[in-house]
């Protein structure tokens, strides 16, 4: 936010003075140390203890200024002087700490479920990391990984079919039934990825209990010159190569962005040997246009492509279960080469996904606004298994998913009475098999169509903000699936689910530095098409799997509380306690029976329903130990229970402590925001799993230790972001709990990652 | 006017495109539902394990037949391995043949005395096991258990001799027969 205000001033000799006060855009508080950079004049100033700077003696013209401070969001502006002139400027907390989001684009509209967001800053410094990567500093955010680059979020428990994943405002319709399917979006394109931590989403589509992604492209601004990024980043394990740029301008009276990204990477190593075939590559693209007619009707163009190879562990393919017993009792895994490769062999998948969006946005007034979004996707995944006859080049997977979105959302905020936003949303979705594999689908061609409605009210009354909404969904599953049995013939089913949700909550806001809000919320969930209809071996997990066409909804009640505050003015604190219980919880259950096949025995597993209870708690905290160093702690606890069975939820993270110690050193010539930071990752063992409900036991606890060093060069109009950042210094030898390829094989060792973003 | 056009386009949305396309029930090529072991002695006297296996994955269960073989004798063993699930029937036995480094047959017996030993290789010199001999000595009861696996490492320690511990590569084929030796 940016309040100018142009002070009467005599022009004399053109010499102008720019002034202003740097503020905290949540406390209010002034930002002392805040750098102002203005690029035409390579001229910095830095904030005193009221957040005030001042530069003098300017001739009338245009200017670029840059704003930066360490834990806030750079910001660039671009001004004319033609008089002295005064400005205000509100920073943004970065990612970490006290952050409200904006989740309905344009008016600060702060929703009262809790969010936390990753900016493009963090994603720029992280770039040779997926999605899912990318969001695991948010303290409840894990990853399931299957090897390589492959890994799924994991928010407060919920990861597949539990968590939607909205991709510019519109539900990803990808595969997300698969744990091993990457979601098929580039971190790149987003100007900040928000994590919804709800109680139940009710503004987005999507069969969800509650938590959200939102990558968020942004808007453009009306910026007239050509500005952009190049990034790129060098890892050494798996030797990756990472490049990615951006341009935007404003021109004639078109805002335009382009983004581009290429990554190349081979096998990853553990301390003591390669892990053959996880390489990958990406080659993905994102075109943004924006116009406004007469500020009142904002438009929007949006084109994203993204293409990926994902090389997966030679050593974890495996025929039968004999063959995962023998796995299992190795230490090193079949098939591994001396020698490090950037070959991407079998097995290995390939997936891409093209979104179009168009967007428009009315604004009656201020307050006022509606919202009409289209998008079309089309996502496509193969997957290479090893065929018996080196011949066949087929894919052993091929899916191809269309689907139309249409919402039309109408908002009005602050008035007197009751804040709403309101909205309809209609998908259809058409997942196909393209009948190339010569092997029977593991999950059928179907058709879902579905319809829903939500509205929320918002009431403010002194510190107090109150919160309540409501979401319909009426969804038609149309499924044909190929019988197991002969003669093989196609069988319909027609399933219709109707979805309801409520959720309320209150906050409570005592001052600008301390808040609390408690939330409940109900939702339901259907059974997604792999849950009823899949029936089949699952190669991968050496399991057949059987859906069961009977199952209903999920059924979720959760409660949430979290208190957000600064106190002493030192130490910052952000907690969120929260307890979930899913009724009917859908999950994958060894059937105990097994299936004789001319492959041997295969165990059979089934997907049932249970009640489920999941709690757990985040909580971060950051003390400022003196201006320069700060030290955090993240705690993330989390519990689930399957209350039928009195045994614990597989695929829940294990507790795990992650401890920070920051360094912010004094600018030195051109260089500012130079920054050390070390940290300790403590990950405990995931216990009390029984043993019959995996193939081998969690592995024990492990801890690594990281460290990254980053600091900007000012030159001229450009700015170079360089960062060394060492993941696993001291090369521990580890498995992960959530990492799949633990059955096979260990994590990966130490890896260097040298990086530097221009920006112009 | 506008509302009512909205509301259209809605209702079309969503009745259109409902119904997924009809799958096309795949060409399971690569299926080998029908493995048979058969011995023949000196006499030419015939001794055959089979397993057939149809519906591949599917619930129906597989269906097996066993022989007895006689105490101290020698017999010349052959594998065929067939899909028979479409027609016309598969050979796949040519198959594995045309690629045999990239497969090979593993033998193991819990009857006492029993000896099953390669008799054919690939172009490196190397076992494949279509083509084996088979020795029995003393009566007795147990199992036999043939598995093939698809891209061994046959230069591993003790593969070569038929030992499937370092074998590596993925099982194909698993089955166990009940043998009586008499």
């Amino acid at each position: 936010m940016i309040i100018l205000s142009c002070l009467i001033g005599t022009a004399q000799d053109n010499s102008f003075t720019l002034k202003g006060k740097i503020l905290d855009a949540h406390t209010k508080e002034p930002v002392e140390f805040a750098t102002i950079y203005l690029k035409e004049k390579s001229r910095a100033a830095i904030t005193d203890s009221l957040g005030s700077f001042r530069f003098d003696l300017l001739p009338s013209g245009s200017y670029h200024i840059a704003v930066s401070y360490l834990g806030f969001e750079p910001k660039e502006y671009f001004l004319s002087i033609t008089r002295d002139t005064s400005i205000d400027i509100s920073l943004d907390q970065d990612c970490h700490i006290l952050e409200e989001v904006e989740i309905i684009g344009h008016h600060h509209n702060v929703s009262l479920q809790s969010s936390k967001s990753v900016n493009n800053q963090w994603i720029q410094q992280h770039s040779t990391l997926n999605l899912a990567e990318v969001l695991q500093t948010i303290s409840g955010v894990n990853v399931i990984k299957s090897g390589g680059d492959i890994g799924i979020p994991i928010v407060q428990g919920m990861y597949g079919n539990r968590l939607t994943i909205l991709n510019n405002g519109v539900t990803q319709a990808g595969q997300q039934w698969g744990l091993d399917h990457n979601p098929e979006i580039d971190p790149f394109v987003a100007k900040q990825v928000t994590v919804i931590k709800g109680v139940a989403s009710l503004q987005f589509q999507g069969s969800t209990l509650g938590n959200v992604v939102l990558v968020e492209p942004g808007t453009i601004g009306n910026e007239p010159h050509l500005h952009g990024k190049i990034n790129y980043a060098f890892a050494t394990n798996g030797r990756s190569h990472n490049i990615n740029t951006e341009l935007k301008s404003f021109t004639k009276n078109i805002g335009w962005r382009i983004n581009a990204t290429y990554k190349k990477g081979g096998d990853r190593n553990t301390p003591s040997y390669f892990l053959r075939n996880t390489g990958s590559t990406q080659r993905n693209a994102a075109v943004q246009i924006e116009k406004s007619f007469k500020n009142k009707l904002h438009s929007q163009l949006y084109f994203s492509t993204f293409n990926a190879t994902y090389g997966i562990l030679r050593g974890s393919h495996i025929g039968n279960l004999s063959d995962l017993e023998d796995a299992l009792g190795r230490s090193v895994p079949f098939f591994t080469e001396d020698s490090f490769s950037y070959d991407i062999d079998r097995p290995y998948q390939d997936v891409g996904h093209v979104l179009i969006k168009s967007g428009n946005k009315y604004f009656f007034d201020a307050n006022k606004k509606l919202e009409i979004n289209y998008a079309f996707q089309r996502n496509q995944r193969k997957e290479f298994d090893i065929r018996r006859s080196s011949q066949n080049q087929k894919p052993a997977l091929s899916l191809e998913a269309l689907a139309h979105f249409v919402e039309g959302k109408f908002e009005n905020i602050n008035t007197d009475f009751l804040g709403i936003n309101t909205g309809v949303q209609l998908s259809s979705i058409k997942n196909t098999n393209i009948p190339e594999t010569d092997i029977l689908p593991l999950i059928p061609n179907y058709t879902t169509n579905q319809i829903g409605q939500y509205g929320i009210v918002s009431k403010e009354i002194n510190k107090w903000r109150m919160e309540a909404g409501w979401r319909v969904e009426l969804l038609r599953i149309n499924a044909a699936v190929i019988s197991q049995t002969l003669p093989r013939e196609v069988r319909n089913y027609n399933k219709t689910f109707i979805n309801r949700s409520f959720s309320t909550g209150v906050r409570f806001e005592p001052s600008p530095l301390l808040h609390s809000a408690l939330n409940f919320g109900y939702a339901q969930r259907q059974p997604a098409v792999n849950e009823l209809y899949s029936n089949g071996l699952h190669q991968g997990v050496s399991g057949i799997e059987i859906g069961d066409p009977n199952l209903g909804s999920e059924t979720s009640l959760k409660a949430s509380l979290s208190l957000d505050g600064k106190f002493f003015g030192k130490l910052h604190i952000e907690s969120m306690a929260y307890i979930q219980n899913i009724d009917n919880y859908i999950y994958l259950a060894p059937d105990g029976e097994v299936r004789l096949t001319i492959r041997g025995a295969f165990p059979l597993f089934r997907y049932i329903q249970t009640n489920a209870l999941i709690a757990g708690w985040d909580v971060t905290s950051k003390y400022d130990l003196s201006k320069r160093w700060s030290a955090e702690t993240q705690w993330s606890l989390i519990r689930g229970i399957d209350r039928d069975k009195n045994q614990r939820l597989v695929y829940m993270p294990s507790n795990n402590l992650q401890i920070t110690l920051q360094y912010h050193f004094p600018d030195i010539k051109h260089w500012r925001n130079l920054l050390i930071r070390c940290s300790e990752h403590i990950v405990f063992a995931q216990t009390e799993l029984d043993l019959v409900q995996d193939y081998a036991p969690p592995p024990p606890g492990y801890h690594l230790f990281n460290m990254s060093l980053s600091g900007d060069l000012l030159v001229k109009h450009v700015k170079i972001n360089t960062y060394l950042q060492i993941e696993n210094v001291f090369n521990a030898t580890y498995r992960d709990y959530l990492n799949r390829m633990r059955y096979f094989a260990d994590d990966t060792g130490r890896n260097v990652v040298a990086g530097v973003v221009v920006s112009f | 006017m506008i509302r009512h056009l909205f509301t259209l386009l809605l209702i079309s949305l969503l009745f259109s495109a409902c119904d997924p396309d009809d799958p096309i029930v795949p060409n399971e090529e690569e299926v080998i539902t029908t493995m048979t072991y058969t011995l023949t002695d000196s006499n030419n006297n015939t001794v055959v394990f089979s397993f057939k296996d149809l519906d591949g994955d599917g619930g129906n269960s597989p269906v097996v037949t066993q022989g007895t073989l006689k105490a101290n004798t020698s017999y010349e063993g052959t594998v065929e391995l067939l899909n028979e699930a479409g027609s016309p029937v598969e050979n796949i036995t040519e198959e594995v043949q045309k690629e045999a480094d990239a497969h090979q047959f593993f033998y193991s017996s819990t009857v006492p005395g029993i000896a099953i030993k390669y008799e054919d290789e690939d172009n490196n010199g190397k076992p494949i096991g279509l083509y084996t001999s088979l020795v029995t000595k003393d009566a007795g009861n147990g199992t036999l258990t043939i598995v093939l696996r698809h891209q061994p490492n046959k230069s591993a320690t003790n593969v070569a001799n038929g030992d499937i511990t370092n074998a590596g590569g993925e099982t194909d084929i698993e089955v166990t027969f009940d043998v009586t030796v008499q």
